[in-house]
């Protein structure tokens, strides 16, 4: 061999070299840039705290790993095992009517039951029917149990699906899953708390048949009045809940006190005023009730100072309390009581607007007004004052 | 024997293990491009229809009870959209392999139930590996199916000799494989693993068949290696078809405890193994 043919073989090999070194270079690009996609994509769904949110991120970031005309999202029955739908996208009747077929459901269950990503052709074999499309089926699987599964309308013939798309789809269809049982788990706790909050309520509108109910008017008052005066969601709920509970601690006084026809002696009335500190400290042992505390401790503080059982004034008072301070106000009057009739609403509202600034807080009083013309036909607030 | 005739009869076989058929060109393109990601059902569809036999055997595996899809799989290209590549890379590796070795039935030796010790172990190691999540249960599956690929081979190129190794056994109430050692110099694990080797098969595959009597000789793949081995006594202790062995071993305390083998543990998987048998008829009757 020449020196020059030496040279050429050289530059020939170096070539190849690089080539190679670009082929490799560009997959492990690829597989980086898959790595952050899916990186991505996990987060958002990990991050989704209602069920309909973690459902609908899933159903926007399918469309990312593999071209979607539409898709389906099943739900695993708990109870019963039954597969349901719970959301569609871009769902045409005629694709609707494919997976109603009975042949779609047994390979659902059967994609459920072998926890395989599968992708297979329209069954239904019409040659009429020109729109072929190709349906892709995620189960969704948590700790070994089936939750539920995605089903993936795309016109990508399922021959020209790879094993990149379909383990991608799979690992992201596990997180979810996870998600879903968190957030099921979550709403499921959150059910058990309200049961919780109602049972207790319930316990203390029992023992008196004149306050049965008052204690659900109080919460719903509150909840409007929070709402109204643009209170972040998870404090709206807290108003909402502690109003429920707001007069516990009155279980803990005794029956005589409470169904009294009569005014209160001194003594009982000290021992009526007990109610919100034993209210609180019952709720204070139920740690996921906590922040109502405050609101039930203070619903008798008035905002010149002169309530209890602190005396604190103005923007010491928690809002709550502040708000449920008025509305258990306004409802004791406007109800029948053991030691006399109802009192009418106009009369109510004048009471509240003339104690404004010192018994009640004047912007919840205002608020409240506006609530109670807006939803009362053929009463006008203006004239009641 | 001597040393030197010793030599010469390992030499032989070594030969003889040289000079059998290659596995299908298809299968070994169907290995290949399996492990990349970026194949799909049409690529490896295309490679498979080649083969019009190896089609149709793939396609009766899949559309067998033991996948129990709802409807008919009608080609390849459904097959591996449905079963998965994995499934079918198994299929057709296992059709084929199958194909190497037919052979008359005899008397000490039932190819019928030796094939169904294979399909017991296949069915047992897929269920051990999915109950400790293990990466490929159907590798595992696979493995099961091969393990005892080096007794075909001395069934099929040593009969005679073969068959004084079961003799043997059975005589001494020995395992088959220290009676292959006493008279061939060599057993049916090492064997197996140069055959997998000389075809190319995936190192899980090869550490299932090599390590499946000592698991713990095996380090890459050390938990095919287990899977293997206790699914293989497993099936022995259930009477799964007949490997030839009359001497069962107990499972090792390691296997044991990677698998959760307790008392209870035990009946459970024998109870799955009873149902998925059941199922498993497309593959006690493979197609010839």
């Amino acid at each position: 061999m020449s020196q020059t043919e030496e040279d050429i073989k050289e530059i020939k090999e170096l070539k190849e070299y690089t080539n190679n070194l670009e082929v490799i270079n560009e997959g492990l690009r690829q597989s980086f840039e898959e790595l952050t996609t899916l990186y991505r994509l996990v987060e958002i769904i990990a991050e989704a705290k209602t069920l309909e949110r973690v459902l609908n991120s899933l159903l926007d970031l399918v469309s990312e790993i593999i071209s979607c005309q539409g898709a389906m999202l099943f739900l695993v029955d708990e109870k019963t095992g039954e597969v349901d739908i719970a959301l569609k996208r871009n769902i045409s009747r005629k694709i609707e009517q494919k997976v109603n077929l009975q042949n779609k459901q047994k390979v659902i269950e059967w994609t459920l039951k072998k926890g395989k990503t599968i992708a297979m052709p329209d069954i239904e074999e019409d040659p009429s029917d020109s729109e072929k499309v190709t349906f892709v089926l995620v189960p969704l699987i948590a700790h070994d149990k089936p939750v539920g599964l995605i089903d993936i309308i795309t016109d990508t013939p399922e021959g020209d699906i790879t094993t990149k798309d379909l383990s991608l789809l799979t690992i992201l269809a596990k997180q979810a899953a996870l998600s879903i049982e968190n957030v099921k788990l979550y709403e499921s706790m959150k059910r058990d708390q309200i049961s919780i909050i109602r049972a207790l309520s319930s316990t203390v509108d029992a023992k008196d048949h004149f306050t049965l109910g008052h204690s659900q008017k109080v919460s719903e008052y509150s909840l409007k009045i929070a709402e109204a005066m643009g209170l972040p969601e998870r404090d709206v709920e807290n108003i909402k809940y502690a109003a429920l509970l707001h007069d516990i601690g009155k279980i803990a006084i005794p029956d005589d006190i409470i169904k009294k026809p009569t005014k209160l002696t001194p003594e009982e009335f000290e021992k009526v005023r007990k109610h919100p500190v034993i209210g609180a400290m019952i709720i204070k042992e139920i740690e996921s009730l906590a922040p109502m505390v405050p609101i039930i401790l203070h619903h008798h503080e008035r905002y010149d100072g002169k309530g209890y059982p602190d005396g604190i004034k103005g923007d010491a008072i928690p809002l709550g309390a502040r708000i449920v301070h008025v509305t258990d106000a306004y409802d004791t009057m406007v109800s029948a009581r053991a030691y006399r009739d109802m009192i009418p609403q106009e009369l109510a509202v004048s009471e509240l607007r003339k104690n404004a600034g010192t018994q009640f807080d004047p912007a919840v009083v205002e608020a409240f007004i506006t609530i109670l013309r807006k939803n009362s036909v053929g009463y006008d607030g203006q004239n009641g004052a | 024997m001597d040393q030197k005739e010793q030599e010469e009869a390992i030499n032989k076989i070594l030969g003889k293990i040289k000079a059998l058929p290659t596995l299908s060109i298809v299968v070994a393109k169907v290995i290949q491009v399996v492990s990349n990601p970026l194949t799909s059902a049409s690529d490896l569809s295309r490679i498979i229809t080649v083969d019009q036999a190896l089609t149709a055997k793939v396609l009766r595996l899949a559309n067998s009870a033991f996948y129990g899809f709802p409807f008919r799989i009608k080609n390849i290209t459904q097959a591996v959209s449905i079963l998965g590549f994995d499934t079918i890379r198994n299929l057709a590796l296992t059709v084929s392999v199958y194909k190497v070795f037919t052979g008359e039935n005899d008397s000490d030796f039932s190819h019928q139930d030796f094939w169904k010790h294979c399909v017991g172990v296949a069915i047992c190691a897929s269920l051990l590996a999915k109950k400790i999540k293990y990466r490929s249960p159907e590798g595992a599956f696979t493995a099961g199916l091969l393990h005892d690929i080096g007794k075909n081979f001395f069934e099929q190129f040593m009969h005679k000799e073969y068959r004084d190794v079961m003799k043997l056994a059975k005589e001494r109430n020995i395992s088959v494989y220290e009676a292959e050692n006493e008279i061939m110099h060599i057993d049916h694990a090492v064997v197996g693993k140069m055959m997998a080797e000389k075809w190319n098969l995936p190192h899980e595959l090869k550490a299932g068949i090599a390590a499946h009597h000592h698991p713990e000789q095996e380090t890459e793949e050390n938990v095919m290696a287990h899977i293997i081995n206790v699914a293989d006594i497993i099936c022995k202790k259930k009477s799964i078809g007949f490997s030839g062995d009359y001497v069962i071993m107990p499972i090792s305390k390691e296997g044991r405890e990677l698998f959760s083998l307790d008392e209870a543990g035990e009946a459970e998987l024998m109870n799955s193994l009873d149902k998925e048998l059941k199922e498993a008829e497309a593959f006690v009757n493979m197609p010839q």
